[in-house]
């Protein structure tokens, strides 16, 4: 076994070991069975708080309400806990000290953050593709999905854009060494991109769209070719994010 | 000679922490680094691990010269910090498989060095994680881990400062064991536990080395003094030995006496006795060692 699957393998026994593996397949199934179910219910409990008399003409649910509900929840809550759960990668080992000893031994600081990387990445995938699947499964169930246009593709969207923010947190964890530096720099990241997209003319490139656009893209109103710029800048912008957090922790005072 | 320290200075914003350090350490032995704290010694050693940029100077370990962040000769070094810090959830065997792996010991060697090293530190029947080691358990495992590869070099940052007695014991005990294997870089601030184990000792003083010498040498400056207790306070028995040609001194409430042979250690001896002073204790006098280096620098 090579020295960064011997550390890989570490990051997971460790999160395993801080129950992050059980948390994130119990959050993203509940998360995955939560979108089709809360469409299916929603017109029966609009009904049951209605005054009584009160006359609703509410359409029956479709396959569109319960993606509708998928982007929602998955990139809000689900993307928030995801980044709380993997916010102190980095910091945790610096303000403890527990690297020390095996980067003395030889391990190649770019592995603490491929590694470190391979494992969120990897985290993210399972969370993406737990909800996704049972989302997807319920949903065919119970509706039709031919009405719904790009299904993979748009979720496929939100997971590159909850890629970019989990490597922006990794960075600025890495960067200012403390729990509160990911998060602060994830939270000024959004906010920025929330800014930029203020201007209607940004709308081609910016990754936000990569966030917002999908719920428009089942319904045909967003082109998939719309995507293809903030797609690609945000893969890009993920790797410079990156590569800032290995050339950064490669000169890092310990 | 394993390392090289040349003119290495080390400042930290305006203040220097480390001035102009020369040294130098000799393969298989056992090297006392000693000074206060805050005098330099872990900054020091950090920059030999390259954890740490020089502000000036050099240093080779093994004959290659160490580089800040990613360096070639950690694969030289073992490593044991002041406070070790592990993953708690690990027990020792698979914290050192983990090292094993970094390290890319072969996988044929690493189950018979582990169960080695165990053995040796005294963990092999400890099964719980690390997370309910003692201070001197983790201490013993960050030994076990440093020597792991084999290192040409083992340093060891206050390894024995924040143990009890046993615990000291066993770590010293430990180190002058590895010594047949390497050599071994130690900061301490305790100079019993450098007179145990060290050949060689340097003393770190306001980041200059002020004294770097064999322990004989070093030895022969706090030798022939004793300290005595009496049934009266020190001053009395001053008072009342004035008149006497001995060089008595009190420090800290601590009568102590120059005695430099057999005969004269008797005669002061017959001078007590007839000055009617009954002693309650008397042993030869152990000074800190910066205070000693201190004092011959005076």
């Amino acid at each position: 076994m090579s020295a960064w699957l011997g550390f890989f393998k570490k990051e997971w026994t460790e999160s395993i070991k801080s129950y992050k593996l059980l948390l994130t397949i119990l959050i993203f199934s509940v998360l995955g069975i939560l979108n089709p179910f809360t469409a299916k219910i929603t017109p029966a409990i609009m009904e049951n708080f209605m005054p009584e008399g009160t006359v609703l003409n509410l359409p029956e649910p479709t396959a569109l309400d319960s993606w509708l509900q998928f982007y929602k929840n998955f990139p809000q809550m689900g993307l928030f806990i995801f980044i709380l759960l993997f916010s102190t990668m980095m910091s945790k080992e610096l303000e403890k000290g527990t690297l020390v000893i095996l980067l003395t031994k030889g391990l190649r600081r770019s592995t603490v953050i491929t590694a470190k990387f391979a494992t969120g990445f990897s985290y993210w995938t399972l969370a993406f593709m737990l909800t996704f699947i049972i989302t997807y499964s319920y949903t065919e169930f119970y509706w039709d999905q031919t009405i719904v246009q790009h299904v993979f593709l748009a979720a496929g969207c939100v997971y590159v854009f909850g890629l970019l923010l989990f490597t922006i947190t990794l960075w600025g964890n890495t960067y200012f060494a403390s729990a509160y530096g990911g998060l602060l720099v994830t939270v000024i990241a959004v906010i920025t991109l929330f800014i930029i997209a203020i201007f209607p003319e940004t709308a081609s490139w910016n990754p936000l769209q990569l966030l917002t656009s999908p719920p428009q893209m089942l319904t045909g109103e967003v082109a998939l070719k719309e995507m293809r710029t903030p797609c690609i800048v945000a893969i890009s912008a993920l790797f410079v994010f990156l590569l800032a957090t290995i050339l950064h922790f490669n000169k890092k005072r310990l | 000679m394993v390392v090289s320290i040349h003119n290495v200075t080390k400042r930290f914003g305006a203040k220097e922490v480390l001035k102009n350090v020369n040294l130098t350490i000799p393969e298989h032995s056992i090297f006392g680094f000693v000074g206060a704290n805050g005098a330099g010694k872990t900054t020091l050693m950090k920059c030999m691990l390259g954890l740490l940029p020089l502000t000036s100077g050099a240093i080779t370990i093994a004959g290659e010269t160490v580089t800040f962040g990613q360096t070639t000769t950690n694969a030289h070094i073992g490593y044991l910090p002041d406070v070790p810090e592990f993953y708690a959830y690990y027990t020792a065997r698979e914290y050192l498989q983990l090292c094993a792996v970094i390290t890319n010991i072969p996988k044929s060697e690493r189950k018979p060095r582990i169960e080695e090293l165990l053995e040796l530190v005294g963990l092999t029947q400890v099964k719980s994680p690390i997370r309910t080691y003692s201070r001197g358990m983790k201490q013993r495992l960050g030994i076990a881990q440093a020597l792991l590869n084999r290192p040409k070099l083992l340093i060891c940052d206050e390894p024995t400062s924040a143990l009890d007695p046993v615990g000291r014991a066993q770590i010293l005990s430990i180190l002058q064991a590895a010594k047949s294997e390497t050599t071994v870089f130690f900061s301490t601030h305790i100079l019993s536990d450098a007179e145990q184990i060290c050949d060689r000792v340097a003393m770190l003083h306001d980041g200059t080395i002020i004294f770097e010498d064999d322990l004989t040498v070093l030895q022969q400056q706090v030798d022939h003094q004793f300290v005595f207790t009496f049934t009266v306070t020190a001053e009395q028995a001053l008072s009342q030995l004035k008149e006497t040609e001995y060089s008595i001194s009190i420090e800290e409430n601590a009568f102590i006496v120059q005695l430099s042979s057999d005969t004269e250690r008797l005669q002061f001896m017959r001078e007590l006795t007839d000055r009617s002073l009954v002693i309650q204790s008397m042993h030869p006098h152990t000074k800190p060692l910066e205070q000693v280096v201190l004092e011959v620098l005076k």
